[in-house]
């Protein structure tokens, strides 16, 4: 069965066909989550197409898709927490985003359950008596985000490195829940500070996929725009260049960051006189030309289900939501840190543990967008 | 070079200094080396469940157009060397140990500063399931610094007002 879903259309599967997804070694899972009754996968084939498909949830259930792609546990852990739907068969079944001190579990379901105890995380089992461990965080040294690592070390050598995520769990998803795509574009725009337009860009493209909206094309090149400045801010290696191009943006766009210029339906105002001039300078570079027109169009309290994509400062950003007549039924926003902190886990093996810091600054993670 | 005569000639022979100057002049410097040295604060901060925003502009701070540490205040890394414990974020459930126990670590006295709407109130994630909702629903807070996130003009100026009041208060309770 096909359920319409702008721009690619959503596969109902069966469980049965579901776990069969598995069977492909050249797809790969973009991202993997849930509502109150189903599940839903995002994955990328070998041809770079884009297959969304969703299963429903049975008795609670769903075949997990960890077995087949180890990036979908950290997901399914997420789901359970968020949802109570388990994952048969999957790879890790500790919690994630619960550390259990919510005043409700399971908050996203129909009916949340009562607080647990809290507890401490549990880490994967040491299976050597000769290796020593070295808990990390979350505060860790430096001005940096809150998450915890936990190493496993060898004399001076990391064996094994183990990231535990969830300290900044805001709730995000249930505060978009029930409010209008305009509204909840503040809380996409607060996923992660450091890809705030890349995130709003995503948000107001999923909207306006799901209504069937056009943005004016002056809208589109000023997003265009703001995307360009941040990702040239995330890579800028000169304090003051970054600072100036800040500056900027402030008289550009009336925030250093850019937070809230980019809403569903276009971007919030106009570039603002002298704007341009200061970018430029400030970028070193040209400001491309902008179409003559209006900045933003008003959106239909319609219902429609879609998808947004836009590639951020540290990766791929995808958001999916379902509008029930304006207001959003549901919602999931994908940051690119779901795929990169399996990588960073990855990149701490087998290292000093000197080296440990270089390769986590090369990272410079930001956990906000996986913590939800 | 050579020496001016003036300066080679030998000073007449020593009178004893006036005690009661010295003591009014030992009183005034104490005073003032408190008023200086009063001027350094060490800065811890902690995540509290920020987005990242609030970061941004505090690393802004330590570059060089801010230059932090030319007004004494500087980042450290333990809460052991902290005088100020400053938290972005809108304190989530899941932090609430970690900020007690990084304020307990802290040597008296020690101030706290909330900065940014959500450690100020909770900012946009207020009455979430996840969040308590604002620093001083738990510690007891300094200074406040709104904005989302607020300038690095803003934060500076907080924390420079911090600064003065810390070195007043020492000169007070150094009489």
């Amino acid at each position: 069965m096909i359920e319409p879903c702008a721009p690619w259309p959503r596969h109902v599967l069966s469980p049965e066909d579901w776990v069969r997804l598995g069977e492909s070694s050249t797809r790969s899972l973009l991202a993997l989550w849930a509502d109150t009754v189903q599940v839903y996968a995002l994955f990328r084939e070998a041809s770079n197409e884009i297959l969304f498909v969703s299963t429903n949830v049975v008795e609670g259930a769903y075949p997990a898709l960890s077995p087949a792609f180890p990036l979908a546990a950290w997901f399914e852990r997420m789901v359970r927490d968020l949802w109570g739907h388990g994952a048969l068969g999957g790879t890790d079944e500790r919690p994630w985003l619960d550390h259990g001190r919510w005043p409700r579990t399971v908050p996203m379901a129909l009916r949340p359950g009562s607080p647990s105890a809290p507890e401490s995380p549990e880490f994967l089992p040491l299976d050597d008596e000769t290796l020593d461990q070295v808990p990390l965080g979350p505060v860790r040294p430096g001005i940096t985000p809150a998450a915890h690592l936990r190493l496993t070390v060898s004399g001076e050598t990391i064996v094994r490195a183990e990231a535990r995520l969830g300290y900044t769990h805001k709730g995000t998803l249930s505060l978009i829940r029930g409010k209008s795509a305009r509204a909840a574009a503040r809380f996409a725009a607060r996923l992660v500070g450091e890809a705030t337009v890349a995130h709003s860009i995503a948000f107001a493209r999923a909207t306006e996929a799901a209504l069937g909206v056009e943005i004016p094309p002056r809208a589109a090149a000023l997003r265009d725009l703001m995307a360009h400045i941040e990702r040239t801010l995330a890579t800028a290696d000169d304090d003051t260049a970054e600072e100036a191009l800040r500056r900027a943006a402030n008289i550009a766009f009336g925030h250093r960051l850019m937070m809230d210029c980019v809403v569903p339906g276009g971007v919030a105002a106009n570039i603002a006189p002298g704007g341009t001039e200061a970018l430029q300078q400030a970028l070193d570079e040209p400001v491309p030309d902008l179409p003559e027109g209006p900045v933003s169009v008003s959106l239909p309290n319609e219902s429609g289900e879609g998808i947004g994509h836009a590639s951020g400062p540290h990766g791929d950003i995808w958001h999916w939501l379902r509008l029930d007549h304006g207001q959003i039924a549901s919602a999931f926003l994908c940051d690119p840190g779901w795929a990169r902190w399996p990588e960073l886990e990855a990149a701490l093996t087998a290292i000093p543990l000197d080296d440990l810091l270089t390769t986590n600054k090369r990272f410079e993670l930001p956990t906000s967008g996986v913590d939800l | 070079m050579t020496w001016r005569p003036i300066l080679r000639r030998r000073p007449d022979p020593e009178r004893p200094v006036d005690a009661e100057t010295a003591a009014s002049l030992a009183a005034r410097l104490d005073a003032a080396a408190h008023a200086r040295l009063g001027r350094s604060l060490a800065i811890r901060h902690l995540d509290a469940g920020s987005c990242g925003g609030c970061e941004i502009e505090l690393r802004a701070l330590n570059g060089a157009v801010y230059d932090l540490e030319r007004y004494g205040l500087r980042f450290v890394d333990s809460p052991r060397h902290a005088d100020v414990l400053l938290v972005t974020g809108p304190l989530t459930h899941n932090l609430t140990e970690a900020l007690e126990q990084a304020y307990t670590a802290m040597p008296e006295p020690k101030f706290v500063v909330a900065v940014g709407d959500c450690a100020v109130d909770g900012g946009v994630f207020k009455g979430s399931y996840a969040v308590v909702g604002g620093l001083g629903t738990t510690l007891p807070v300094d200074l406040l610094i709104s904005g989302c996130p607020p300038t690095p003009e803003r934060i500076l100026a907080g924390l420079r007002a911090l600064l003065e009041a810390n070195a007043r208060s020492r000169m007070v309770s150094s009489r």
